[in-house]
Order: C-alpha cells, then structure tokens, then sequence
C-alpha cells in the first residue's frame, strides 16, 4: 500500500522543510488541500464513539486515504487500547500543544495500515489543562497533512466536549435507541456550533427487539433528532471480542458491525450506499437456543 | 419447566413505545428550559393579554412548565387582585388595538402573527425537524426582541410606522398606560 500520508506530507504546496512544531504565531503557508476534520461526539458516555472512531478510521485508511485518529478524551484515554496501540504511546496530545515534542513524536503509526496513525491523548492530565485555540490549531495542522482527521470526543459537554469541537467541520453523533442516549444526543446537537455538517450513527440495534417492539426503531430514534442518517449499527458480541484483541471490528470476518462500518466509511466518501434494514436472522430454533442461553444472542 | 414455558412464550410488553412517550416528553421541557428567552417573552406577552382584562398581582405568580405522566403542560398560577369593570377593559382593548389603524395594522401584522406564531409552536411544542428549529429559533427571537410588543397587540403597535407602509395611522393618538 503506498504511503499516503507521506505523498500528502510532501505535496508540492507544503513548503519544504516545514516544522511539525505547532507554531502558533507562523504565517500560513502557501494554500494546502485541507483534510476533513470530523468530531465522533454523543454527549452519553459508553454509546460507541471511540469504537466507531477507531473503525471509520480503519476502514477509510483501508480505503486509501491518509487518516489521523485523534483522541481528545484526555485524562481517560481509550482510543490506543482499542486500536491495540496502547504499547506504542510515548507522547501526547498535550506534549504537542505544550511544544515539547514535534507533531511526528506523537503521532502512533498502526502496524498493519500504514497510512493510519494515532494522536493520543494524554493521561495524567486534565481536559482543562487544553487550550480550546491551540488544539483548533493543532487539528488545522494535521488537517494539513491527512485527508482524514477523527476527533474522538469524550462524553460530556464541558471543557473537553469544547476542546474536541473546536476544529472540526462536521460530527458524527453517535447515539443508541436508548431514551437516555437520545435525549444527551438532542443536548450535545444544540451545542455543536451551527456552521459543522451534522451526521447520524445509530449504534447498538437490535433488529430481533425492534421487530418485537422492545427496542426503538432508528426511524423512531431519527424522528425526534432528525438529522442526515449516516449510518446503522447492529449490536453483536463480535465487538466485544474485537475490543479484547484490540483490532477493529471491521476485520472480523463475517460481522455485522463490521460491514456496517465499512459501508459508513462508503458514504462518508460520498458513495450512495443503501442502509440495508437488517433483518431479524432469528427463526424458531435460534429462538429456542437463545432462550436456553445457548447459541449466540 | 413452567418458567421456562412462561419464558418462551410469553409476549413481552412492547417497551419501545414507552421509550418513545417518554423521551418525547424528557425532549420537550429539555428543549424549553433551554430556551428561557423565548419563553419569557411567551409569559410577557400572555401577560399583556391578561392585563386587558384583569388586574394582577405580578409578584405572587408562577408559571411554568410541567412534565406531568402523560402530558407535558403549561402550568400558571396567576393571583388575581380585581377583575376591570367593562368599561375599562374597553378602553384597554381600545387602546390594545387602535381603531385607526385597526385595517392596516391587522393586514400587516397578520402574516407576521402567523410566521411567529408557527415558528414558536414549533419551537416549543412539537417535536420540530431539527434545522428548522434552529431557524425557527432565531425567527422567533429576532421579532420579539427587536419589537417587543408588537404582536401582542400593546399599545406601542404603531410602531408598524417604521414599516415602508403609507402610514395612515400616524395621526392617531399616542398610546397611553
């Protein structure tokens, strides 16, 4: 696979020799293509964003693209350990803004997509210790430099929901049929700053219980937040097993979620991919099964 | 056995609609409690309407809105010291609405009303599509904060002089009280 993010690095605008120093006060450079800046953000803690921020992240960089991962939850970082990148983590986020590393002794290459890379975040410091202008600056310079930038935003609204927002172009709500989490993601779509491009994912269905009429269906869900619907997730225990390994979903073989994934990173590319409507697989002996907690759920 | 015949066969209660009442209903006193400007100049101008008619005691009144179990309400208790005699409840009413420019104002007020109107119920009442709530939002503000009074029918509604419209009811008199 050709290394697209050096082919970015090294396009002919980008003046040569260039710091990867955050200079603050520098004039800006000759005009460069900028990336798309993209904050996965859902108010609700545990609703899938750093999970679906670590697949769309793989499955655009398996799409060739030159992708930044960015985790933005400082204090209670989780994107490295997701991606099984946790051992390679030596500088942060905050040593970056705070200049006592380069942008490039930061960043975490992935072993096996080498145009996807980690900016992680720190995690002995506060989200409040983050300058809402320096990380504005911070993702405008690696915008810079990747076609992709993925901002993992952490739960909540206060400084670090800010911090997360502050440089990108558009969201990705992420929300589950759960009233708690719709209601944080009506919360957190009133506080996005009006100019961001906003999208939907809707994590976690469960086709059997919406078929049943216990769970909410996405149209449901979408009725009350009525954004552009990105995608749909289907809940699997193959995510769970996934996490455990540290490697995307998207390459377990035969996943839902995984394929689902993939085909949000499709139309994040401005692909027109239908949201097929997940039928529920379940028949008479697979419900048999489940109810003797047996077979898979 | 019995448990688990129960377990297979029974139906389970179709939750999803609880989930869905419930968050309609969470979703809408979030969305009003978060808008406290728009709902001040609701209570300002229901006020107005209710000063026609009745004399109040502004200090001991409460309104707001209430997320009862089935319903989310509006709920205002509103001491009454005197209700106005006929006569001054005319004279207010004259005043609210002046007969000179009763044509006009009304003509032109109307669309307006009617944009408002339906761009604060969707503000607040029903479940809007979300960019036209945020447009909604500013539409609804803008008019009221600008034109406090205007479409409350208050006795400063001629300033529908501003407007390019001839102003006919230029003439007529100043509003008192």
């Amino acid at each position: 696979m050709p290394d697209l993010e050096r082919d970015v690095q090294d396009a002919p605008a980008a003046p040569a020799g260039a710091s990867s120093q955050l200079q603050l006060d520098a004039p800006s450079a000759a005009p460069v293509k900028l990336g798309r800046s993209i904050v996965v953000t859902s108010g609700k803690g545990g609703v899938g964003k750093t999970t679906t921020t670590a697949n769309l992240g793989t499955a655009l960089a398996d799409a060739g693209r030159s992708v930044v991962v960015v985790d933005a939850d400082v204090g209670l970082r989780n994107l490295d350990v997701v991606l099984g990148l946790e051992n390679r983590v030596s500088k942060h986020l905050l040593d970056v803004i705070e200049e006592k590393c380069s942008l490039d002794d930061a960043l975490v290459r992935d072993r096996v997509r080498r145009n996807l890379l980690l900016m992680p975040a720190a995690q002995n410091r506060e989200k409040d210790d983050v300058p809402e202008e320096k990380m504005a600056l911070l993702v405008r310079q690696l915008q810079e430099r990747f076609e992709f930038v993925l901002i993992d935003c952490p739960a909540g609204i206060e400084q670090g929901f800010r911090n997360a927002v502050v440089g990108a172009q558009e969201a990705i709500v992420v929300t589950t049929p759960e009233v708690s989490a719709v209601r944080d993601a009506d919360r957190v779509i009133g506080l996005l700053p009006r100019n961001i491009e906003l999208k939907l994912v809707v994590n976690r269905v469960r086709p059997a219980m919406v078929k049943k009429g216990t769970m909410m269906s996405v149209a449901d869900v979408n009725a009350i937040l009525r954004l552009d619907l990105l995608g749909v997730v289907p809940d699997e225990r193959e995510i769970i097993i996934a996490t455990n390994r540290g490697t995307p979903v998207i390459d377990i073989e035969g996943s839902e979620t995984g394929a689902a994934f993939r085909r949000i990173a499709r139309r994040m590319l401005g692909e027109d991919v239908p949201i097929p409507s997940f039928e529920d697989k379940s028949n008479f002996v697979t419900r048999i099964m489940s109810t003797l907690g047996l077979g898979r759920s | 056995m019995i448990d688990f015949l129960a377990k297979f066969f029974r139906r389970e209660e179709a939750s999803s609609s609880r989930a869905r009442e419930r968050l309609r209903l969470v979703l809408m006193s979030d969305r009003v409690s978060l808008a406290p400007d728009i709902f001040d100049a609701m209570k300002g101008e229901m006020l107005d309407v209710l000063r026609r008619y009745l004399e109040i005691d502004e200090r001991g009144m409460d309104v707001h809105f209430e997320n009862a179990e089935r319903q989310f309400a509006l709920m205002a208790n509103i001491p009454v010291r005197e209700v106005k005699t006929h006569d001054a409840i005319a004279l207010a009413r004259r005043v609210a609405v002046p007969e000179g420019a009763e044509f006009t104002s009304a003509k032109q007020t109307a669309s307006a009303d009617a944009a408002n109107g339906s761009a604060a119920q969707q503000a607040t009442m029903t479940v809007p599509r979300r960019r036209r709530r945020r447009r909604a939002r500013t539409a609804a503000i803008a008019p009221l904060a600008s034109q406090p009074n205007d479409d409350a029918g208050t006795p400063q509604s001629n300033d529908d002089a501003g407007t390019p419209q001839p102003n006919d009811d230029a003439g007529a008199p100043p509003p008192s009280g």
